[in-house]
């Protein structure tokens, strides 16, 4: 008998900081490509936005955790 | 200043069109690859958020003052009309264009001929999930099983439950008495419903009293009340949350997109020398 796999979204479960990863990716690009129209400097700087915030969240999750230890 | 090497055609046309769908005023300007990264970026994220958030995190009103404290039916069972307010999360979400539209014709779905019923319009089938309830209200048991029920003469109905309680003992009862059913539209996948037991003391009945499955057009974006609310926060937990933010997210990208497609790009054409470049990122 197949095995029921349940909704899509539970399989898609993950902790809940990793969506932060691509929302920040998709937040960067649309960011930038709001900013420039030249396709290389859109995404060199959505790239640079993207390790910058990703840094930077990652700063705050360490200071909030370690507030909370 | 707009650069004069970028098309911008009609800029109002482009605008609206970038308003009902992300990108495609950019794609109507011809300027194709950030139109590809708005209607990538955007709608992936919007429909992230829908999945993750089992296609219910939009919506644009919510139902309140119906008795919530009474019972946890009421705004669905509830013969008054429903009392409804904005959503704010909906403010954000708007702006994703047609995707989140749907939600303002069920609110108006919602909003007209729309009360609980006695009877079912024409013979139904439906999974039931509920309990049964003896002749004062109390639950004697959990029952799960298909109900078929068909209307009867006035405002009675006729039909049967065959399921099986908590134990799994099996269970066959007929249906005969009054019923009542959920509004038609109502923005929970699970139609609020509650029946007359057939019995031999007319005066002391049994009930069953549960939910059936709503079909997907009545609910998909309508309007909810805050029980429904917490039954998602109780099934999906924190995945609910981040299933809002994300459609929310979706439709604030999407107002800078329409920004672009009506004035251009904020900092220029990008291959400025760069000590002219502004310190953006």
């Amino acid at each position: 008998m197949r095995k029921s796999r349940g909704p899509l979204s539970e399989r898609l479960s993950m902790p809940t900081i990793f969506y932060a990863v691509p929302l920040s990716a998709a937040v960067s690009l649309v960011y930038c490509a709001t900013r420039y129209e030249m396709p290389s400097r859109i995404f060199r700087s959505a790239a640079v936005m993207f390790v910058k915030i990703l840094i930077g969240m990652a700063i705050i999750y360490g200071i909030l955790t370690f507030f909370s230890w | 200043m707009r650069d004069p090497r970028i098309s911008f055609r009609s800029r109002g046309l482009a605008a609206v069109l970038a308003l009902l769908i992300p990108g495609a005023g950019h794609f109507y300007q011809d300027r194709r690859v950030k139109a590809g990264i708005f209607a990538v970026c955007i709608l992936s994220t919007f429909f992230a958020g829908m999945v993750l958030g089992e296609w219910q995190p939009v919506y644009s009103q919510v139902v309140h003052g119906q008795d919530a404290h009474r019972s946890p039916e009421a705004a669905q069972l509830s013969p008054e009309p429903l009392k409804t307010k904005q959503s704010m999360g909906y403010y954000a979400q708007v702006f994703v264009g047609l995707p989140a539209m749907p939600a303002l014709i069920q609110a108006w779905r919602c909003g007209r001929d729309n009360e609980p019923m006695e009877v079912p319009e024409s013979p139904m089938e439906a999974r039931f999930r509920g309990v049964l309830l003896d002749d004062r209200g109390a639950e004697q048991t959990f029952v799960t099983g298909r109900i078929q029920m068909s209307p009867g003469r006035g405002k009675t109905v006729s039909g049967e439950f065959t399921g099986k309680s908590r134990d799994g003992q099996p269970l066959r009862t007929e249906i005969s008495g009054r019923t009542e059913i959920g509004r038609p539209v109502f923005g929970s996948p699970l139609c609020e419903i509650r029946c007359e037991l057939a019995s031999d003391d007319k005066r002391h009945p049994r009930h069953l009293a549960g939910t059936i499955d709503r079909p997907f057009y009545n609910w998909f974006q309508a309007p909810r009340d805050n029980n429904e609310l917490d039954r998602l926060n109780n099934t999906l937990s924190q995945r609910y949350d981040v299933a809002c933010v994300f459609t929310w997210i979706a439709g604030l990208l999407n107002l800078m997109v329409i920004w672009d497609a009506f004035d251009g790009p904020a900092y220029g054409y990008g291959d400025e020398k760069p000590d002219d470049e502004s310190e953006d990122d």
